[in-house]
């Protein structure tokens, strides 16, 4: 609401408002001194003409004084402030009370209350010292002026100002009357009092020159076009009938110059036109300043006609009938005007209103949507473009308007070859494609939609929408939508998918290729429809349904052709976006050559077993031949040297002295070539039998293995040197029976081999090896070559000579062979004349049955 | 009726062991009263009176059966299981006198009620004195059965004991 005006204006108004109260206090004091004096001069300057009164002076004074203080002090109340305030109360109470005497004819005792006039003085005046009610009027105005000046809401001057510009009217009004001819209008106002009121009004009026409407009428900037706003805003009905001072001040003035109008001429115009100048200006007010203003002319109007041309003159009231009837048709009739120029004004307003608004929302929506739009002339000139093009071109507004769009957006002289416009040109019809703008680097979606003036071609909407991004995801989407089709149709094994119902729903070539059916002719058909047991079908997919998965689920699909596929199907339901089962993909599985490779599997599995009876057929044939052998063995070969040795002997025993020493030896060697091939051939049975033997394992401690053995083997040692020496010797778990056959055989060989020895050291020991207990038996005897320890373990492999040290080359094999069954190992060491140790450890035994009897032949260590 | 007791049943089809049995039983004095069968079929129609042997009188069995096992047409075992299987003959003590040292026969004897079982050792001198042994043992040490049916003096049963 505050206009800055430049200080200098400012100092030259606040300058005047100064001049104005002073010039209304000197006017004062000069009415009083001619009263105090009775001047007749002072009282009315002119003489002749009606006297200023006592109260009017008195009043310039006091209003003088009130906006000398109030209008050069724009500042928040004080106390001198409020005296201010009360003196123009003062006038304005004066003024009111002086106008309702001349209202009424009532006489308040005020007027005759300074000084006494005369009726001889009072010429031209309503009566003795009353003052005219223009001036009464006046004061009212000016003295409510100042007094509401900064103090309405939010200090605006406006209430103030438009009661200013009121009394200046009236002032200007009274001002006339002497202009034109003194007290042409019966104003009986004095002609001091005219003039000190048109400055009072403008003072007040710029007293507040940077606040209300003045402020805005000061601060408009008339090289703008807001003059025109300016006369707009004046003319404006909105708010406070105070805000709209120029409207109604407007209506006034216009019944002001038809009153003017009406008197000049005076005589010449007939009475009955009495109303002649009245119609056009109420007419004129009401069309301009709608129905507040007409009426206010009206009234005006209606006061003027009856105050200065229907008789009696330069008086209310007391008019004859026909004049107060045509008075009465005025005023209805512009009172009517009135009302039907501000209905209409109020329609135009309407009107005006949705058009602005149509065009304001037109206009938002224009700039605010997305696209880019133009609107061309029919030579494809920008005529508007809205922000969405101005961006897309990076171009201000005004550089766009006027240009030809194809050298501004394609940067071309020549048209395009597929542009939308001329086709839309050519067909008159609206045109859309999609265009790619290289130089953007971008793909355009356009449309060209004509703009038709009756026939003729106005110009066109361009409507250019940006769809690159777009088209960019609708790419990738079609190159995943082919990535995930063409992973499908890789796929050998044929897919499907299922709706709720049972339908398939799309499908791959392997599906098409198992079934012999076309992919058009499966979508939608029953996929039950293409098994061997269509039910066992329907069950698995029910299956799916019920437990969300189906795995290799067997079924048969049948072709066209007749072929039957064995399939194992794995299955899952789908869901939709919105986590809803939408149905089943089910991949079907060709087994058949599955099937072919495991009844393959099968036959062979059936061949190899039929391979393993007849190898163990085989195997036991052998066992039995061999236990068969070894029977034979026992029996048959043994009985023949049973009866050699037998009847040898009874020959050595019977002929024995009669025989010469040569045959007796020969007997004797028949006899121990007998025990030999015995002992041979016992030898070689336990060794079949230890092959044989199965393994019963139990915790035994070697030491009372060992014990026995020793206390056998100590029959064999009698009258020899031989010292045993046994460690502690561990507690293992073997098959005691062939434990003690081990030591058996080693301690009857270290006894053996060390006879040559005076004094025998056999020794049972134990040791560790890399946490392994190895058991080990050591003598001092003849001890072996270590070249020959190969040999050592093999059947019928002896290292000495028979006639040295007896024996059948059988032992150690056995030895090995159950030291083997036990899982364990032998080994040796020995020095040629030191002596030997055998080391043996027992590991996990053996369990191989088939192993042990194929070894029982005696194989080679 | 001494004359005809036989003490010593031998079942032996190899005439070089019967030969040599023979020799070392006299040579010790151990029995002069043997019979040889050479086959199983022979043993048992000794033993049970019947076939070639149908006039001999069941009152009288031998007193000790040396059993060989390998044995033309019945074998060893079957003559055991057939004569330990009738009351009559079950108390004979019988030796399995064989050159079989295999543990199925050693089993299948004994369960089948041998009271011995003895391997013939290639070693004459220890043939001899196993021979010796056991005659010495069954038919001297050893207090026969009274048998059933048997027409033996009372007085000589109760008199050993």
């Amino acid at each position: 609401m505050t206009t800055r005006l430049d200080p200098r204006t400012a100092r030259k108004l606040s300058l005047f408002v100064v001049f104005c109260s002073l010039f209304s206090i000197a006017v004062g004091l000069v009415g009083l001194t001619g009263w105090v004096f009775q001047v007749e001069t002072l009282k009315s300057v002119v003489p002749g003409l009606v006297t200023m009164k006592a109260n009017t002076a008195a009043c310039f004074v006091l209003i003088g004084v009130s906006l000398w203080w109030l209008g050069a002090h724009d500042r928040p109340a004080s106390v001198s402030d409020w005296i201010a305030r009360a003196a123009a109360a003062m006038v304005s109470t004066v003024g009111l009370l002086s106008f309702l005497e001349f209202l009424g004819g009532w006489n308040f005792g005020i007027d005759q209350l300074l000084f006494v006039e005369t009726a001889k003085g009072a010429v031209g005046s309503v009566r003795p010292g009353l003052m005219s009610p223009i001036t009464a009027l006046a004061f009212v105005l000016l003295g409510l002026a100042l007094l509401l000046l900064d103090w309405t809401r939010g200090r605006d001057a406006s209430p103030a100002q438009s009661l200013a510009f009121g009394a200046g009217l009236i002032s200007l009004f009274a001002l006339l009357d002497f202009i034109v001819q003194p007290h042409a209008f019966h104003t009986h106002m004095a002609f001091p009092t005219a003039i000190a009121l048109c400055l009072l009004s403008s003072g007040v009026a710029f007293s507040r020159p940077e606040r209300g409407f003045v402020g805005t009428l000061l601060g408009a900037d008339f090289r703008s076009g807001a003059v025109r706003g300016l006369w707009a805003a004046a003319l404006s009905d909105e708010g406070p009938i105070w805000r709209q001072p120029l409207r109604y001040g407007l209506a006034a003035l216009l019944v002001f110059v038809a009153t003017l109008l009406r008197y000049i001429p005076g005589g010449f115009l007939p009475a009955r036109l009495t109303y002649i100048t009245y119609y056009p200006a109420t007419m004129v007010a009401a069309l301009v300043g709608g129905l507040g203003p007409g009426i206010l002319a009206t009234l005006l109007s209606s006061v003027c006609v009856d105050y200065f041309f229907l008789e009696p003159k330069g008086q209310f009231g007391n008019k004859n009938l026909p004049d107060l009837a045509g008075l009465i048709v005025f005023t209805v009739i512009g009172i009517g005007m009135s009302w039907l120029a501000g209905a209409v004004d109020r329609t135009r307003k309407r009107l005006a209103d949705e058009t602005r608004r149509a065009k304001e929302e037109w206009e938002r929506t224009f700039d605010s949507v997305p696209e880019a739009v133009m609107v061309l002339d029919p030579e494809f000139r920008i005529q508007r473009a809205n922000r969405a093009m101005t961006e897309l071109l990076a171009l201000q507004p005004e550089a766009l308007l006027g240009k030809h769009c194809i050298e501004l957006v394609h940067n071309r002289t020549s048209q395009l070859p597929d542009c939308p416009l001329r086709e839309m040109l050519q067909s008159g019809k609206q045109k859309q494609r999609e265009l790619v703008e290289p130089r953007l680097n971008k793909i355009f979606d356009v449309s060209a939609t004509p703009l038709w003036e009756g026939k003729n071609l106005r110009g066109c909407v361009h409507v250019i929408r940006d769809i690159t991004d777009r088209k960019r995801v609708e790419e990738k989407l079609r190159i995943a939508a082919l990535y995930t089709r063409s992973l499908i149709e890789a796929s050998l094994d044929p897919l499907v998918t299922i709706s709720r119902e049972g339908k398939i729903t799309d499908l791959n070539g392997a599906t098409e290729k198992v079934t012999g059916v076309s992919r058009e002719k499966l979508i939608g058909s029953d996929f039950f429809n293409y098994f061997t047991d269509p039910e066992s079908a329907r069950r698995g997919y029910e299956q799916v349904f019920a437990q969300g998965a189906v795995q290799d689920y067997p079924l048969a699909i049948r072709s066209t052709a007749g072929k039957v596929t064995d399939v194992l199907y794995n299955a899952t339901v789908f869901k939709n976006e919105a986590g809803e089962v939408e149905g089943v993909v089910a991949a079907a599985r060709d087994i058949a050559e599955r099937k072919r490779a495991e009844e393959e599997v099968h036959r062979l599995n059936a061949e190899l077993e039929q391979h393993v009876i007849q190898r163990t057929a085989q195997l036991e044939a052998a066992n039995k031949e061999l236990e068969a052998f070894t029977y034979s063995v026992s029996h048959d070969l043994r009985a023949p040297l049973r009866h050699i040795s037998g009847f040898s002997k009874i020959l050595t025993e019977e002929c024995g002295p009669s025989l010469a020493p040569d045959a007796r030896h020969h007997l004797q060697r028949i006899q121990e070539g007998t025990c030999r091939m015995g002992q041979l051939v016992d030898d070689l049975l336990n060794l079949g039998r230890v092959g044989r033997h199965e393994v019963r394992l139990q915790v035994t401690g070697l030491n009372s293995v060992v014990n026995e053995v020793i206390a056998e083997l100590k029959a064999e040692c009698e009258g020899r040197q031989v010292e045993w020496k046994v460690d502690d010797l561990p507690f293992v778990e073997c098959d005691p029976g062939l434990l003690r056959q081990v030591f058996q055989n080693l301690l009857s060989n270290a006894v053996k081999f060390s006879r040559p020895r005076s004094q025998a050291v056999l020794e049972v020991g134990q040791k560790d090896q890399e946490g392994t207990p190895v058991v080990f038996v050591r003598d001092n005897g003849v001890g072996f070559n270590m070249k020959y320890a190969g040999k050592l373990f093999g059947v019928f492999q002896r290292l000495h000579r028979s006639e040295d040290f007896e024996g059948t080359g059988v032992g150690l094999a056995t030895v090995q062979r159950i030291i083997q069954k036990h899982g364990g190992r032998i080994w040796a060491e020995a020095e040629l004349d030191k002596g030997a140790t055998f080391y043996f450890t027992l590991g996990a035994p053996e369990k191989t049955e088939l192993k042990t009897k194929a070894a029982t032949a005696g194989d080679k260590a | 009726m001494t004359s005809r007791q036989v003490e010593i049943l031998l079942v032996e089809d190899n005439p070089d062991d019967v030969e040599l049995t023979l020799h070392t039983l006299r040579k010790e004095k151990l029995a002069n009263n043997i019979h040889v069968a050479r086959d199983g079929e022979e043993a048992l129609e000794f033993l049970f009176c019947n076939g070639a042997h149908a006039n001999r009188i069941f009152e009288y069995p031998p007193k000790l059966i040396l059993l060989d096992l390998k044995l033309p047409k019945v074998d060893g075992m079957e003559v055991l299981k057939r004569l330990k299987a009738d009351a009559r003959t079950k108390a004979i003590p019988v030796v399995i006198l064989t050159s079989s040292k295999e543990e199925r026969d050693l089993a299948s004897g004994y369960n089948l009620g041998a009271n011995s079982y003895i391997q013939k050792p290639v070693d004459f001198d220890r043939f001899r004195e196993i021979v010796k042994t056991v005659g010495l043992y069954w038919l001297v040490i050893n207090q026969p059965p009274v048998l059933e049916g048997l027409l033996r003096p009372a007085a000589q049963v109760s008199g050993v004991k």
